[in-house]
């Protein structure tokens, strides 16, 4: 069986705030590739203490966007190091500018940071197989896969983004709203 | 091969007695038909409200009128267009038949940091897939709907408090 070349897209310490992109992936015009995006994982590796009020539930939104211009721009890891480079017109990042053109799934989410000794909400998010997983297709391996992955066209995009009316209350530390980790696994294929 | 997908979803449906939280009919005339692979519930309370303990069910259906039309999603944006008879609605009246296929408690208080309960379990994705039959196992059929048949997500439950975030993903043959 053929393989299908693989990629992990991976950022870590992503600060919350108001409208942040979390992450996004942006398949731009010319690069001659599909995107498919299997599966999503956002953990909460936050270890500094997060406290009320500044811990809270919030929302965020996973959609398709139809444009991105990223604040931080990150490279593809290869699941085989013989996987041909990325084009660069294919561009992963967090933060910047997103246009959203239709939200396929939204997530409740703590900022409160872990702790040992728990076995609360913070503490699941980080469970790989568990809370961390927030979007999961079907295996790309498998024989038969009977629905599709979210499959980015030239031109379009994935991103998760906090919801834009978060109001987060001021603290006197710096990033005292909690972070997340994101990992994504896509597949690139000839378009 | 995978099929062509759409994602049908709603976010911060508010709770009612045998509301039709969201529903989906493939009408007479599609020419199509749809197959749902899974059908996710979360717990979309962000405000504090009195939750109860709500029955929730997934209904067959053989009608579905009024409500508010929800567009589909589709997975890749070369997928052909839903057809106009396959039609999802949140708040609509449904005309039920058959038995229940799945019912659950659900809690409708909202979920909350540093706490441990189902409330926060139901924002978990994994664990909230209600329906998840023969997801890559080619053996095992989806819920398969013809022309004339649908589902419904229901509260059977006298509440008011707290929202619902339901999605269906299917797929149209």
């Amino acid at each position: 069986m053929p393989e299908t070349n693989v990629y992990t897209y991976a950022a870590q310490y992503i600060s919350i705030l108001p409208e942040r992109v979390l992450f996004a992936i942006f398949n731009g015009a010319g690069s001659g590739r599909v995107v498919r995006v299997h599966d999503i994982w956002m953990s909460n590796p936050h270890i500094a203490t997060v406290s009320p009020p500044q811990s809270m539930t919030m929302t965020a939104y996973l959609s398709f966007i139809d444009s991105y211009v990223p604040h931080f721009r990150l490279r593809a890891v290869p699941h085989d190091m013989r996987s041909p480079q990325v084009p660069t017109d294919v561009v992963f990042g967090w933060g910047g500018k997103v246009n959203i053109s239709r939200t396929i799934r939204r997530y409740s989410w703590s900022n409160d940071e872990s702790t040992t000794g728990e076995s609360v909400w913070e503490q699941w998010q980080n469970l790989h197989g568990l809370g961390s997983s927030i979007w999961s297709s079907p295996n790309p391996f498998l024989q038969y896969r009977p629905t599709q992955a979210l499959t980015l066209r030239e031109g379009e995009g994935l991103s998760l983004t906090l919801d834009p009316s978060l109001v987060l209350v001021p603290a006197l530390i710096y990033a005292p709203w909690g972070s997340v980790d994101i990992m994504i696994d896509c597949t690139i294929e000839e378009g | 091969m995978a099929l062509q997908t759409y994602t049908f979803a709603y976010w911060g449906e508010q709770f009612a007695n045998n509301k039709s939280m969201l529903a989906l009919l493939n009408g007479v005339g599609s020419g199509v038909v749809a197959k749902v692979w899974r059908v996710l519930l979360l717990n979309s309370s962000l405000t504090t409200v009195t939750g109860v303990i709500a029955a929730i069910s997934l209904r067959p259906l053989s009608g579905l009128s009024a409500g508010t039309a929800v567009t589909a999603i589709k997975h890749d944006s070369n997928n052909a267009n839903v057809p106009a008879q396959v039609v999802c609605s949140r708040g609509g009246t449904a005309t039920e038949v058959g038995t229940t296929l799945r019912r659950i408690a659900w809690s409708t208080d909202e979920p909350a940091v540093s706490s441990a309960t189902s409330d926060e379990l139901q924002n978990l994705v994994p664990l909230n897939y209600i329906w998840d039959a023969g997801y890559g196992d080619a053996n095992v059929q989806p819920l398969t709907l013809r022309e004339g048949e649908g589902i419904s997500v229901k509260c059977e439950t006298s509440t008011t408090a707290g929202y619902l975030d339901v999605a269906f993903e299917v797929t149209l043959e």
